[in-house]
């Protein structure tokens, strides 16, 4: 399944910041990288699509964080079953 | 993928990612490139994204001919590695399970599969039958090569100019704009004002959510300490806001108000910048009958016309305080500062999308703010190409490639020798602009409708004409109109296509695209299109030679040569309308060198082909140095970069429409818009995007992570109006305009904020065509339509 680089900018508020540190340091999903100021480099790694989806959800919710900037994506895994997994639209009835 | 190398993986992606968040990704690229972390059987090369206008490069990795990984690209200096969620899912937009795989024609009103033959000899069938009433209909999605052949095809082949692009819904205004400030068209400037400004301006624009990547520059220069003072002014609270110091809510249509108020001001305070001015500007007003050239004024004339829009008259047509007018006119009168204006649909997408242009250049100009990097009057465009094919190649029903137009002699004339066509052959009358060419397609023959046939290549126009009703109707669709839809994907428009071709799409296929900066970019093919899809290009030229083989007189120069002749380095003829033999040769350097001889003629000036594969795109004019290399151009009409700007000018517009160096300072009067909220249809109505999906989500909807994200469209809603009409988020409400009525849930308090009287939806979902109630009336000059306001009333739905 999918492994994400990405840049996350921090909200400047010290309380929301370090609370979303902190959650970013819970998720096992997460690895979190070194600060540059407010901006944070992140690795997500997860098992399966459904956990790909759930925590991707999640860090984007997170009241503290306030950009997303994507740096890499592998999805070599999911190409060799990519039809079956990227799917069609359901059309104007 | 082993544990071994998932772990290498993810400490390289981490690597990449940690140099992005430092800033020096592009310096330390050899060494955190994440696809290091990849053997030899990944094969990487470089490709600009095929989304929005930024141009964003993507390094694409390939194994066993499908894309593996997508990563940013640390070299190219439009996004130094960073890509927005869009980038990311790039490679995974191939993908869907139901990419259209062989061409199907309508028979008996069912679609049944036919072969590529019969397919090319059904759309000479139409072509012949009456060669004037056949369309093309493309977008700024067709690469700089696929527009150059369907604009030769249109306008030196079939010769009826009866070509436009979906980019007259969105940035025509933004061309007219240019054309009547500086007389030619596209932006002065480039991303490094972004880097450089003290001062950004939002007009209308939500780049945090349609341009993420520019506006992520902002973010990293906040993040390393610097000031940047961004003031958002829109209609309704987006994430832009949220990053602004400054909110300038304003009434629809009333942005005109608001610039002349600024100019005003200046002039009032003597803060306008008089040695600028003096050395060059004009000044001008509205023509009677209307030209986009207007009429001279003098400076006493344009300052009495201003006289009216003090603060306070400001204030009262646009709810902007009149303090914030003052504090906006007091920035621009302030020389120590650099200002930026960025703007999009907000000022596009409106009837009086030309002036509005015209005014924010000449708030720019007016006040100095102009010519220096971090100075600039910038527009973005929302298609990868829109500048490239659509403003550049000219697809446009009136436009010749390189700047030109069908009703000047010595346009046609030029474009007549480039073509080697006999003097004559390209028409002087423009063809229809898309609202005017989708309505004769639309009106049977017998009362007007004299369209009847339209080919439409990567767009969706069957989504996202406005009035859809009007415009294109499969209800009421005359039997004797025929629509034929190049695509990759089932959508809207091929519901009700008569002919479907299978489409490659992005690294299926060769490109070159021109983004929002006048960077053209270059990428080759890397993988195979599904099935029997094939390149739209192909397409193109397979249809001209079999209107050649047919004797269509058009299909010849006038040395008897077919228009689409094409050589080997040996100079041996390849026969590149049969597909096995398309990619014998490079068909895109091929016909990028035949179109980039019209780029001088308007100082657009290409490189060769080769010189794109070295660079990550290169902004034009690209001029060659002494010493044989090719230098690109980062800001225009200033000498210290511009060449073609005589020495000791300093500043000068050498294509001025009053031939005298000088750029244009517009008058526009605030008048109304064609349709505003009434007791019968009390609510503005605003359309636009979202960040996960692009434009009509064909492509974005078929990605599952983007799908939840954002999985259907909505009205946000005011909270007071909702608790007025007692409806709860998520409920369903009717929307009603003039034209058409829909229902869709509501949210509350959503990403966006409209105001009270106001409602935003977007227009991303197929399955609610909110296009059924926007307006089909547009600008004067650009014949752009207005997406971004109409009036429309509110029912919530019992159930």
């Amino acid at each position: 399944m999918p492994i994400v680089s990405a840049v996350l900018t921090l909200s400047q508020t010290p309380t929301l910041r370090a609370a979303t540190l902190a959650t970013l340091q819970s998720t096992p999903a997460v690895t979190l990288g070194e600060a540059h100021g407010d901006r944070v480099p992140v690795v997500l790694d997860t098992p399966d699509r459904a956990q790909d989806k759930a925590a991707w959800d999640a860090l984007e919710s997170l009241p503290g964080v306030t950009f997303i900037e994507l740096v890499f994506a592998d999805f070599s895994d999911l190409s060799n079953h990519q039809d079956a997994d990227v799917g069609a639209v359901e059309s104007t009835p | 993928m082993t544990p071994d190398r998932r772990e290498f993986l993810k400490l390289s992606a981490l690597a990449a990612a940690s140099a992005a968040a430092a800033g020096t990704f592009a310096q330390e690229a050899a060494a955190e490139d994440p696809t290091r972390a990849y053997g030899p059987g990944v094969r990487w090369d470089k490709a600009p994204c095929r989304f929005c206008g930024t141009g964003c490069h993507v390094q694409v990795g390939v194994e066993k001919g499908k894309i593996v990984a997508i990563a940013g690209d640390p070299q190219a200096e439009v996004n130094k590695g960073l890509l927005c969620v869009k980038g990311y899912h790039v490679g995974l937009a191939l993908y869907g399970e139901d990419r259209l795989r062989t061409p199907m024609l309508r028979k008996n009103g069912q679609l049944v599969p036919i072969s590529w033959e019969e397919a090319i000899q059904t759309i000479a069938d139409r072509v012949m039958m009456d060669p004037a009433g056949f369309a093309m209909y493309g977008s700024g999605q067709w690469t700089i090569p696929e527009g150059y052949a369907a604009q030769k095809l249109m306008k030196g082949g079939i010769a009826n100019n009866q070509i436009d692009p979906n980019a007259r819904l969105c940035m025509a205004s933004a061309v007219t704009g240019f054309l009547a400030v500086y007389g030619v068209d596209e932006p002065a400037g480039c991303y490094t004002d972004l880097d450089e400004c003290d001062v950004l301006i939002c007009w209308g624009n939500n780049p945090a959510e349609m341009h993420p990547v520019l506006f992520s520059r902002v973010i990293d220069r906040r993040n390393r300490g610097e000031e940047v003072l961004l003031i958002d002014i829109g209609t309704r609270r987006t994430r832009t806001t949220a990053h602004a110091q400054h909110f300038l809510e304003f009434e629809p249509n009333t942005d005109l108000a608001i610039a002349n108020g600024v100019a005003h001001l200046l002039l009032k305070s003597g803060t306008y910048d008089k040695d600028f001015v003096s050395k060059h500007c004009n000044f001008r007003k509205p023509s009677e009958p209307a030209a986009l050239e207007g009429a001279a004024m003098s400076f006493e004339e344009f300052s009495a016309a201003l006289a009216p829009f003090t603060p306070e008259y400001v204030e009262r047509l646009s709810g902007v305080p009149a303090k914030d007018i003052r504090m906006l006119a007091g920035l621009f009168g302030r020389r120590d500062l650099k200002i930026t204006s960025l703007w999009c649909m907000g000022m596009n997408q409106h009837t009086r999308g030309t002036a509005i242009n015209s005014l924010v250049h000449g708030v720019h100009l007016l006040s100095g703010h102009f010519g220096r990097p971090g100075d600039a009057p910038t527009s973005l465009t929302g298609q990868p190409s829109a500048c490239g094919t659509v403003r550049e190649v000219g697809t446009l029903s009136h436009a010749l490639p390189g700047g030109g137009v069908v009703t000047k002699d010595e346009h046609r004339a030029n474009a007549e020798k480039l073509w080697n066509l006999p003097a004559g052959r390209i028409s002087a009358k423009p063809g229809y602009h898309t609202v005017e060419m989708w309505k004769r397609w639309s009106t049977p023959k017998k009362d007007g409708g004299d369209i009847h046939t339209i080919w439409v290549q990567v767009t969706n126009p069957g989504q996202t004409l406005p009035n859809r009703s009007l415009l294109v109707d499969p209800g009421v669709k005359d039997p004797d109109k025929f629509l034929i839809c190049s695509d990759v994907y089932p959508t809207a428009t091929t519901q009700i296509a008569d002919l479907i071709l299978p489409s490659a799409m992005w690294v299926e296929k060769n490109g070159m695209f021109g983004n929002s900066e006048r960077r053209t970019q270059q990428w080759f093919k890397m993988v195979s299109p599904p099935g029997d899809a094939r390149d739209d290009c192909w397409q193109t030229i397979a249809v001209a030679k079999e209107l050649h083989r047919r004797g269509h007189p058009g299909m010849l120069d006038k040395d008897g040569r077919f228009l689409f002749t094409f050589a080997d380095a040996q100079g041996r003829e390849v026969p590149v309308w049969e597909w096995r033999r398309y990619y014998e040769l490079n068909v895109d350097k091929a016909l990028f060198e035949e179109y980039r001889l019209f780029s001088r003629t308007k100082h657009k000036d290409l490189a060769p082909y080769d010189e794109y594969v070295k660079a990550r795109g290169l902004r034009w004019p690209v001029v060659q140095q002494p010493d044989g290399t090719w230098r690109e151009t980062r800001f225009r009409f200033s000498e210290f970069d511009d060449p073609y700007v005589k020495k000791g000018a300093e500043i000068e517009f050498y294509h001025s429409t009053t031939k005298d160096g000088r750029a244009q300072i517009w008058f526009h009067p605030a008048d109304p818009p064609p349709e505003s909220p009434d007791g019968q249809y009390p609510f503005w109505l605003c359309t636009g995007r979202v960040l996960e999906h692009w434009h009509s989500g064909t492509m974005t909807r078929r990605i599952p992570q983007l799908r939840a994200a954002m999985p259907q469209a909505y009205v946000e809603m005011n909270r007071h109006d909702a608790q007025k009409l007692g409806i709860q988020n998520g409920e369903t409400v009717r929307l009603t305009t003039r034209r058409g009525s829909i229902t869709l849930p509501v949210w509350i308090d959503g990403r966006g904020d409209p105001p009270p009287g106001s409602l935003f939806v977007p227009f991303f979902d197929e399955r609610i065509q909110i296009n059924l109630l926007t307006l089909h009336e547009y600008d004067p000059f650009s014949k752009q339509p207005d997406y971004k306001k109409c009036a429309v009333s509110v029912t919530r739905i019992v159930s």
